[in-house]
């Protein structure tokens, strides 16, 4: 059972060459978003097992996206994409909720795949104790 | 443009300084000379590479004559010059010379103005205490000759005293002492400090005619001189060159009303005197008069001495720079004790008024009138005498006399009074009143004991006065600018520094009420500044009279003055009625050239005469602040622009490098992927695909440094918190950050201290060796501050090799101030303070 996968990014061409690199690599692109109100309605309606959100977003904070998104839907994961650096962004992504971060120029099937199994055998996190 | 607003601002703040400094000077009465040597030093300074110069004596009808003998003596090529006025009259010229064959320029030699008039006052100055000088040396002089007399020494001895104190007053060697006898026309030498070397010996008479410095003197009965003897004919004249004298001046003896005699002073051939010696050595006669008539009269001459030993305390006070009051009690003291009255005071008369006041009295609170009161002439029977008469007067009967002094007069106990003028240039000052106690007498003849005594003071008064003047002036003005100049350096709003402006100015005129006003170019005036209650920028609250003034100032953009409101049609009388105004006074304010502003001056009293001219000298102060100011906020705005100027042009191409080039990389990048994913592919083409996508990730890493460096993108959106941990993190050397609570700030100022934090980061982890750095941020509603501080070798410099050099500018372009402690081994401190509350000084329409 092959991945499911949600782009989040404001420029076509990208969009458009990633699906492709994607299609070829066996991830398989359910959807594609320019804004952040439409990324998360697809997220909701779609379901896919992750979304790819840059972190710049026109004019949006791709970061808050993110974060809405992670709220929303306990299913979908989300790693953010940026033509910065790790280093330039770690900052903002702090807390966000995103399992990872990849370089635009580095995007690969493979390293998504990677980033959702680590995320899957991470202990999982702390819950308050219900009490009663 | 930055550097040319600020060399101009640097040139009239170095301008300014070296006006003060030479100020100074004249204020602490330094010799002309060191004056003269300060404003050229201060001047060529100002000026250079041309030179200027003090020419004493340049006619300033003929300055052309004056700069050619200048430019030859300093072998300069071309010159200007600008005249130097004392007390009105030509004195002499600054020139200014330069080696170039262009002459200096217009402007440079106007700015020589300001130094031409201080080193007029210091000549003016100089001047003034010459002639105080040499009335306490005749003074002593006059002392020793009074002590002869009145121990009883012989007439001869006498004479000889007063020829040999002439020759060390005046520093002849040869001085003669000459009687006249008027029936007989002839002359009879007494006296001659030069003994043999005398033409005529002691005791010799000889014709009138004979003597052309003595024919001189008795003809007109004034002092003269003779510079050349060479064409003048007969005896004496040709004894004169033989023995090799020089010059002569002379100066009557006047006894009674008669001429006496003559006393005579001889330099030697080649020698000058000096203009003015024959004024000085008639001085000195007049004084020996009283002496030589007093031979005979001991008595009278004993109270004479007594007046010149009072004068001489005095003069020595005043000398000695005493304050005003110091020697207005000493003159009140000196009278009491020299006439052997209790009751004496010192009362000062104000023409325009018509009122009194008493400056001092040595009887205190007997006295009907307190010091510093004031009251109208006509209350003052014995001082209303005066003033109508201007002569000594006195009262020996009060009985009969009505009105409220001369009932408290009776009173306190007093009885015959007698008072003299003071009399100074011509105009009475006031006048000098001693009280005899009721039942006593005030014997005749002593009001012009009295009248000569006051006479002598005057000299002493207007010498304080005019000193006191001068460095109060020079102190004021230097105060008034300086207190100025600091409510501007600490950024204080413009309605703050424009009241100061007007407090200062109502303290200097000693007004209540002065508004200072700004011109706007649809002919509007806006309030500024005022004494009068609190004003808010742009409030349109000047007076009725003072809004008449201002907009006369405007149409004439001279001083403009009113005393007399009641024919002024443009004024009606509802609004007159309400202000109770008297003098009302307006000046402009002129910053570089143009009409500014004008300040206004409304006193509820007749101003005196001098107003215009006081409240002009303050405008000028005035002018040079708001000059300065508005240079210094040029300056900033225009260093700000540039600074955001380049700083959208960096992050306009940041925009387009992530925008284009990066985003069509990436999009290459993603599709030699896709291409190598269609694998199998032939195993060199894998291995080339692989080698294009590895530096294509090399060319778009070096892409993103590049444009990191150029603008901070992410601080914009994220703000200072995030980027400053985000640079805290990437730190090598552990980082104490400590930014809690900083709101978001201006873009300018958040970009500036990012790029402060990240180079002092950066050069903590290059040269510290720093185990640990600290980050603290904080800000309030007027200022942000940022220090950076790290434990490490300490050494580091903001001149040369730090990228923290290409940061001063930033900061100061914010009009803020970056400072770097680091003393070698004890770490290094970075402080930035930014001003958030940057205020233009101007405000309001018009701009």
């Amino acid at each position: 059972m092959s991945l499911t996968c949600l782009i989040v990014d404001d420029s076509d061409d990208f969009l458009a060459s990633a699906t492709r690199l994607f299609s070829l690599q066996g991830l398989e692109v359910v959807g594609v978003a320019s804004s952040g109100d439409e990324a998360l309605r697809l997220a909701e309606t779609l379901r896919p097992d992750v979304a790819l959100v840059d972190v710049e977003l026109g004019d949006e904070d791709g970061i808050e996206v993110g974060r809405r998104m992670r709220s929303a839907t306990s299913t979908t994961q989300v790693i953010f994409i940026s033509i910065r650096s790790r280093a330039q962004l770690a900052e903002l992504m702090a807390g966000s909720g995103a399992i990872g971060f990849l370089r635009k120029d580095a995007l690969d099937a493979g390293a998504i795949a990677d980033l959702l199994v680590e995320e899957k055998q991470r202990p999982p996190r702390a819950e308050p104790p219900h009490v009663n | 443009m930055s550097t040319k607003t600020s060399s101009r601002q640097d040139q009239e703040a170095r301008e300014e300084a070296a006006l003060l400094r030479v100020a100074m000077l004249v204020a602490e009465g330094s010799s002309q000379n060191e004056v003269f040597e300060a404003v050229a030093a201060e001047a060529s300074r100002l000026l250079a590479p041309a030179r200027v110069t003090v020419v004493p004596g340049a006619d300033p009808a003929n300055l052309d004559a004056a700069i050619a003998r200048i430019a030859r003596e300093t072998g300069a090529a071309s010159g200007a010059g600008i005249p130097v006025v004392v007390s009105g009259t030509p004195w002499g010229a600054l020139v200014v010379t330069s080696a170039g064959a262009t002459p200096p320029a217009t402007e440079s030699v106007a700015r020589l103005a300001d130094f031409a008039r201080l080193a007029g006052s210091a000549v003016a100055s100089a001047q003034a205490r010459d002639e105080l000088r040499s009335l306490a040396e005749s003074q002593v002089a006059f002392r020793r000759v009074a002590t002869l007399v009145a121990q009883g020494a012989e007439p001869n001895e006498v004479f000889t005293a007063v020829a040999v104190e002439a020759s060390r007053l005046l520093g002849v060697g040869a001085v003669s002492l000459v009687s006249y006898d008027v029936n007989a026309h002839t002359f009879t030498k007494i006296f001659a400090t030069h003994g043999a070397r005398s033409v005529t010996p002691e005791g010799v008479t000889w014709p009138v005619e004979d003597s052309p410095e003595g024919s001189l003197v008795v003809r007109s009965g004034k002092p003269g001189r003779v510079d050349d003897w060479s064409d003048i004919p007969g005896p004496i004249a040709a004894g004169h060159r033989e023995r090799g004298f020089g010059p002569a001046i002379a100066a009557p003896i006047i006894i009674g009303g008669a001429i006496w005699g003559y006393l005579a002073a001889y330099a030697e051939a080649g020698e000058v005197l000096p203009a003015g010696y024959e004024d000085r050595l008639a001085d000195y006669t007049q004084l020996m008069a009283t002496a030589i008539a007093n031979v005979q009269g001991r008595d009278e001459l004993r109270g004479l001495a007594e007046s010149q030993g009072a004068l001489r305390r005095v003069a020595t006070l005043v000398a000695q720079g005493a304050e005003p009051n110091e020697v207005f009690t000493a003159v009140a003291v000196e009278t009491s004790r020299l006439l052997g009255v209790g009751a004496v005071s010192l009362v000062s008369y104000d023409a325009p008024p018509q009122t009194f006041t008493k400056i001092f009295g040595t009887h205190g609170r007997r006295s009907p009138v307190p010091d510093g009161t004031t009251w109208p002439v006509e209350d003052s029977p014995e001082g209303s005498l005066v003033v109508r008469t201007g002569r000594p007067s006195r009262i020996d009967d009060w009985s009969h006399i009505p009105g409220p002094t001369a009932a408290g007069h009776r009173e306190q106990g007093f009885g015959p009074a007698i008072a003299a003028p003071i009399i100074i240039g011509r105009a009475i000052w006031g006048y000098l009143a001693a009280y005899a106690e009721a039942g006593e007498v005030l014997p005749a003849g002593y009001e012009d004991r009295l009248a000569d005594y006051t006479q002598l003071m005057a000299t002493a008064i207007a010498n304080a006065q005019a000193r006191d003047e001068l460095r109060g002036l020079a102190q004021r003005q230097g105060e008034a600018l300086r207190r100025v100049a600091t409510l501007v350096a600490q950024r204080a709003s413009p309605s703050t520094i424009f009241n100061a402006v007007a407090g200062e100015a109502s303290r200097a005129l000693g007004v209540t009420r002065v508004d200072v006003g700004r011109y706007h170019s649809d002919g509007s005036v806006t309030l500024l500044g005022t004494t009068g209650g609190s004003v808010s920028p742009g409030d349109r609250a000047f007076t009725d009279s003072g809004g008449y003034v201002a907009g006369r100032v405007m149409q004439t953009g001279h001083a403009v003055r009113i005393d007399d409101w009641t024919n002024l049609p443009a004024l009606k009388a509802p609004a007159l009625g309400q202000e109770v105004f008297h003098s009302v006074v307006g000046a402009p304010i002129i910053v570089d050239h143009a009409l500014w502003g004008v300040i206004v001056v409304l006193a509820d009293v007749l101003l005196p005469g001098d107003a215009e001219t006081r409240l002009t000298d303050f405008t000028h102060l005035v002018a040079s602040s708001i000059s300065n100011v508005q240079a210094r906020n040029d300056l900033i705005a225009s260093r700000a622009r540039i600074v955001t100027a380049s700083d959208e042009t960096r992050r306009r191409i940041e925009r387009n490098l992530h925008d284009g080039i990066q985003q069509r990389m990436v999009g290459l990048a993603l599709s030699l992927r896709a291409v190598r994913a269609r694998s199998p592919l032939p195993e060199v083409a894998e291995a080339g695909l692989d080698e294009m996508a590895h530096d294509l990730e090399g060319v778009l890493e070096e892409i993103r440094v590049f444009s990191q460096g150029l603008h901070p993108a992410l601080l914009s959106r994220a703000g200072l918190g995030p980027s400053l941990r985000e640079l805290a993190r990437r730190s090598p050397i552990a980082v104490d950050l400590d930014i809690a609570g900083v709101p978001r700030l201006p873009e300018s100022i958040e970009i500036a201290i990012y790029y402060v934090v990240s180079e002092a980061l950066a050069n903590a982890a290059k040269h510290s060796a720093a185990s640990a750095v600290s980050v603290a941020l904080n800000s309030d509603r007027a200022w942000v501050r940022c220090v950076v501080t790290d434990d490490g070798v300490g050494g580091a410099s903001l001149s040369h090799g730090s990228g923290l050099i290409g940061l001063v500018d930033r900061i100061e372009a914010l009009d803020g101030r970056i400072t770097l402690d680091s003393p070698p081994d004890q770490g290094t401190t970075i402080s930035v303070e930014l001003p958030l509350d940057f205020q233009p000084l101007d405000e309001g329409p018009g701009q």
